[in-house]
C-alpha cells in the first residue's frame, strides 16, 4: 500500500466501479473494471479497493475474476490486469481446478500445486470446460491440469501463497457478506410489502428476528474482513471467510423464509444470490474445512495468544462508515 | 459475563478492589478518563487497551471494567458535580458501584418500572424493589432508575440518582444463582432518604440517561471480553482428553469469538470517532452471547463428561462457567428484545403496518 484512499476518491471510485459491474457480458465488464481503475486502486489502497469492488460484485453479481487481479498482486504477477488463477477446489473428495471463464483471454495463469506455485504462459488462452455446478453463469473453468506453456516456479511458494490465499479470502468475505447484504434488503423490503393476516408479515416477531439475526451473521463477517485487510494476519482472514461462509448461510436460510414459496421459485432473484454464494462459499474453503482447521491449530497449541485483532490495528475511516 | 468461581466471589471482590488500587496509584487507571475525575485525558481506546490486558491477566473480575464503563461515563456526563465528588473514589477501587434498573414486574419492559421517588423537600423519599443487581452486597452506592412522574409515564417519568447503600431502609438479598453464586440480589428501599443533589441528569431525564448506559454495556465493554474467550477456549484446548474429532466443536467457537471480537474493534474504534447510534450496539450483545453460549457449548462436548460428573475444581470451574454462561442471552437485555432492537431500529421495521 503506497497511499491510502480518500473519502472523496472512494465515493468516486465506487460509482465508476458500480457503472462498470452492471454491464452483462463478463469480458466487457472486466475491461471497464480495469479503464476504471481498478488495477491502480489496488496498487494505492488495497483494503479499501477489495472491500468495494467485491462488495459490489456482490451485490450485483456482477463477477469479472476481479479475484485473479488481488492473487496476481501478491504472487508477483505483472499488475496489469493479464494473470489468471487456476484455484485449487476438492469435488468428492478430489483435488482438482478452476478458473474464471470472464478471464479466459489471460496470458498467464498461476497454477496453485499442493506446495507449489507455477507461472504459466498461455498463449492461446484459458480454455476447458464450462463448470455447470450450482451456479453455471459464475462461467467457471474446469482445469484438471495445468495448460501447456512455458512454466516458471514462483520463489517461497509456501509464504507467497500463504498472503495470496489471505488476500482471497478478504476479497470473497467481502463479496459474501455484500450479496448476502443484497439479499437481506430484498427480504426487508418484501416483509414490509407482503400481507398475511391483515397486516404486513414484517409486524411478526418471528420475521423480525430472522433479519435481526442476518444482519448480526453480516455485520460479525464485514468487521472481521476489515480487521484482516488491517492487520494481514492469514488466521484473521480464515476468521473472515468462515465468518462470512456463514453469514451466507444464515441468510439464505432466514430471507428464504421470508420469502417463503416465491423464494424458492425461478421468478426471484434470491436464487441467483443464493446460488452464487454456495459457490463462492466454497472458494478458498468453506467454513466448515476452516473451522476443523482452525481447530487443529487450537488443540495442538498453534493459536495460543492468538487475539486476531489489537485494538492499535486501525480500520480504514472510509470502511468505517456504513 | 464469566466470573472466576475457582476461587469465590468474596475472594475475586477483594482482589478486584485490591488491583484496581494499584492500577490507579500506578497511573494505568487514569488514562482515558476526564481530569476532572481524576484521570490524565486521552482517548477512551486507552482505558479499552489496559481492561483488556488486566482482564487477559484475571487480575480482577471481568465485570470490574464492565460496571465502570456503564455507569460512569453517563454520570460524568449528566452530573459533573456529583461525579466530580464519587467518581474517583470507584475509579480507583475505594468504594464500588451497582446498578439498579431492573424490577420484578420491568425486565425486558424497563419503561414499566415502579420504583418510586416522592419529592420531600431537598430530598427524595424511595421505596420500591430493584432485582438483578450484580455485586450488590459489595456495592457502597446504586445508580438507580426511580419513578418521579405518574405510574403511567413511562419512560418520560423516570429520575436517575445515585444512592446510598448503607441508607437506612435499603436492604440487601442475594439471590443464589444455579452456577452456586450469589452474584445477582434484589434490594429493597423502605422510605429511603435520597438529597436531591444526588440527581443524574435532568428530574424525569433518567430514560435517554439509561439508554446511554445500556449502549455501553451492549458495546464498550465486550472489547476487554473478547479476550477471555479466547483465554478459555486455550484453557480448554490445553485441558487434555481432546481429540481430532473436537477439531469442529473448537474452531466454531473459536470462529464466533472472533467474530465479536473484530465486531467489538470497530466498535471501539466507531466509539472514538463518535459516530456510534444507540441500537447498533444490540448486534454486539448478541454476538456476544451467541459466542460465550457456543464456547461453553464446546467445553461442555470436549470435556465429555467433566462438566455433568467431575469433581475436581478444574471440572468444578467449567461447571459454573457453563452454568453462568446459560445467562448470557437474558442479562443486559435478552436475545428477543436485542432482536426487536435491532429489527426496529436498525432494520427501520420499527411501525411496519
Amino acid at each position: 500500500m503506497t497511499a491510502g484512499l480518500d473519502a472523496g476518491v472512494v465515493a468516486e471510485l465506487r460509482r465508476s466501479f458500480a457503472a462498470a459491474l452492471s454491464e452483462k457480458d463478463q469480458a466487457r465488464a472486466r475491461e471497464s473494471l480495469l479503464a476504471a481503475g481498478w488495477l491502480e486502486a489496488l496498487d494505492a489502497d488495497e483494503s479499501v479497493s477489495v472491500a468495494i469492488v467485491f462488495g459490489l460484485q456482490g451485490s450485483t453479481r456482477g463477477d469479472v475474476a476481479a479475484l485473479d487481479d488481488v492473487i496476481a498482486h501478491h504472487v508477483g504477477a505483472p499488475a496489469d490486469g493479464s494473470t489468471a488463477v487456476a484455484y485449487p477446489v476438492t469435488m468428492g473428495g478430489k483435488r482438482t481446478h478452476v478458473a474464471f471463464g470472464a478471464h479466459a483471454d489471460a496470458q498467464r495463469l498461476v497454477w496453485v500445486g499442493e506446495e507449489t506455485l507455477d507461472l504459466v504462459t498461455i498463449a492461446a488462452g484459458l480454455d476447458g470446460p464450462r463448470v455447470q455446478g450450482v451456479d453455471p453463469d459464475l462461467n467457471l473453468i474446469s482445469l484438471p491440469e495445468p495448460p501447456t506453456g512455458t512454466s516458471t516456479p514462483i520463489k517461497d511458494a509456501a509464504q507467497v501463497w500463504e498472503r495470496a490465499l489471505a488476500a482471497g479470502r478478504i476479497a470473497l468475505s467481502h463479496q459474501l457478506a455484500g450479496a448476502s447484504r443484497t439479499v437481506l434488503d430484498l427480504a426487508l423490503s418484501y416483509a414490509q410489502s407482503r400481507r398475511q393476516f391483515g397486516t404486513s408479515i414484517a409486524t411478526f416477531q418471528a420475521v423480525k428476528h430472522r433479519l435481526a439475526e442476518t444482519l448480526v451473521a453480516i455485520e460479525a463477517a464485514y468487521a472481521a474482513a476489515l480487521a484482516a485487510a488491517t492487520n494481514r494476519n492469514p488466521i484473521s482472514a480464515a476468521v473472515a471467510k468462515a465468518l462470512a461462509g456463514r453469514a451466507a448461510e444464515v441468510a439464505g436460510r432466514h430471507c428464504l423464509q421470508v420469502f417463503g414459496g416465491v423464494g424458492f421459485t425461478l421468478e426471484h432473484d434470491f436464487h441467483l444470490y443464493f446460488q452464487r454464494n454456495l459457490l463462492l462459499g466454497r472458494l478458498l474453503g468453506d467454513q466448515r474445512t476452516l473451522e476443523r482447521e482452525l481447530g487443529a491449530r487450537l488443540r495442538t497449541g498453534a493459536l495460543r495468544g492468538e487475539r486476531i485483532v489489537e485494538i492499535d490495528d486501525l480500520p480504514p475511516a472510509v470502511l468505517l462508515q456504513r | 459475563m464469566a466470573s472466576r468461581p475457582d476461587d469465590g466471589l468474596t475472594e475475586a471482590a477483594a482482589r478486584t478492589v485490591h488491583n484496581q488500587r494499584v492500577l490507579w496509584q500506578a497511573g494505568w487507571m487514569r488514562h482515558g478518563w476526564p481530569v476532572e475525575v481524576g484521570g490524565f485525558g486521552g482517548s477512551p481506546i486507552l482505558r479499552a487497551a489496559l481492561a483488556e490486558e488486566v482482564t487477559a491477566r484475571g487480575l480482577v473480575y471481568e465485570t470490574m471494567f464492565a460496571v465502570v464503563e456503564v455507569l460512569l461515563p453517563t454520570t460524568i456526563a449528566a452530573a459533573p458535580a456529583l461525579a466530580g465528588e464519587f467518581v474517583e473514589p470507584f475509579l480507583a477501587g475505594k468504594e464500588r458501584w451497582c446498578q439498579g434498573f431492573s424490577e420484578p414486574d420491568a425486565g425486558s419492559d424497563l419503561a414499566s418500572l415502579r420504583c418510586r421517588a416522592v419529592d420531600d423537600g431537598d430530598s427524595w423519599v424511595v421505596t420500591g424493589q430493584k432485582i438483578w443487581t450484580s455485586y450488590a452486597k459489595f456495592a457502597s452506592r446504586i445508580l438507580l432508575l426511580a419513578r418521579t412522574g405518574t405510574p403511567e409515564s413511562r419512560h418520560r417519568g423516570i429520575t436517575a440518582m445515585l444512592v446510598d447503600m448503607d441508607s437506612p431502609g435499603v436492604t440487601v438479598r442475594p439471590l443464589a444463582g444455579m452456577n452456586g453464586e450469589d452474584e445477582f440480589a434484589e434490594v429493597f428501599f423502605d422510605e429511603v432518604r435520597v438529597p436531591k443533589t444526588r440527581l443524574i441528569g435532568e428530574v424525569n431525564g433518567g430514560w435517554g440517561l439509561a439508554m446511554d448506559m445500556l449502549r455501553n454495556e451492549r458495546g464498550g465493554i465486550f472489547w476487554a471480553f473478547s479476550v477471555t474467550l479466547f483465554e478459555e477456549l486455550g484453557r480448554l484446548s490445553e485441558a487434555g482428553g481432546l481429540a481430532a474429532h473436537d477439531d469442529e466443536l473448537l474452531g466454531h467457537a473459536f470462529v464466533s469469538a472472533a467474530g465479536l471480537r473484530t465486531r467489538s474493534w470497530t466498535t471501539q474504534h466507531r466509539m472514538d470517532a463518535g459516530n456510534i447510534t444507540t441500537p447498533e450496539t444490540s448486534i454486539d450483545k448478541i454476538l456476544m452471547a451467541t459466542s460465550e453460549q457456543e464456547l461453553f457449548d464446546a467445553a461442555r462436548f470436549a470435556l465429555d463428561g467433566e462438566v455433568e460428573l467431575g469433581d475436581d475444581p478444574a471440572a468444578a470451574r467449567w461447571r459454573s462457567l457453563y452454568l453462568y454462561s446459560r445467562a448470557a442471552s437474558i442479562y443486559g437485555g435478552t436475545a428477543e428484545i436485542q432482536r426487536n432492537i435491532v429489527a426496529d431500529q436498525f432494520l427501520g421495521l420499527r411501525g411496519a403496518k
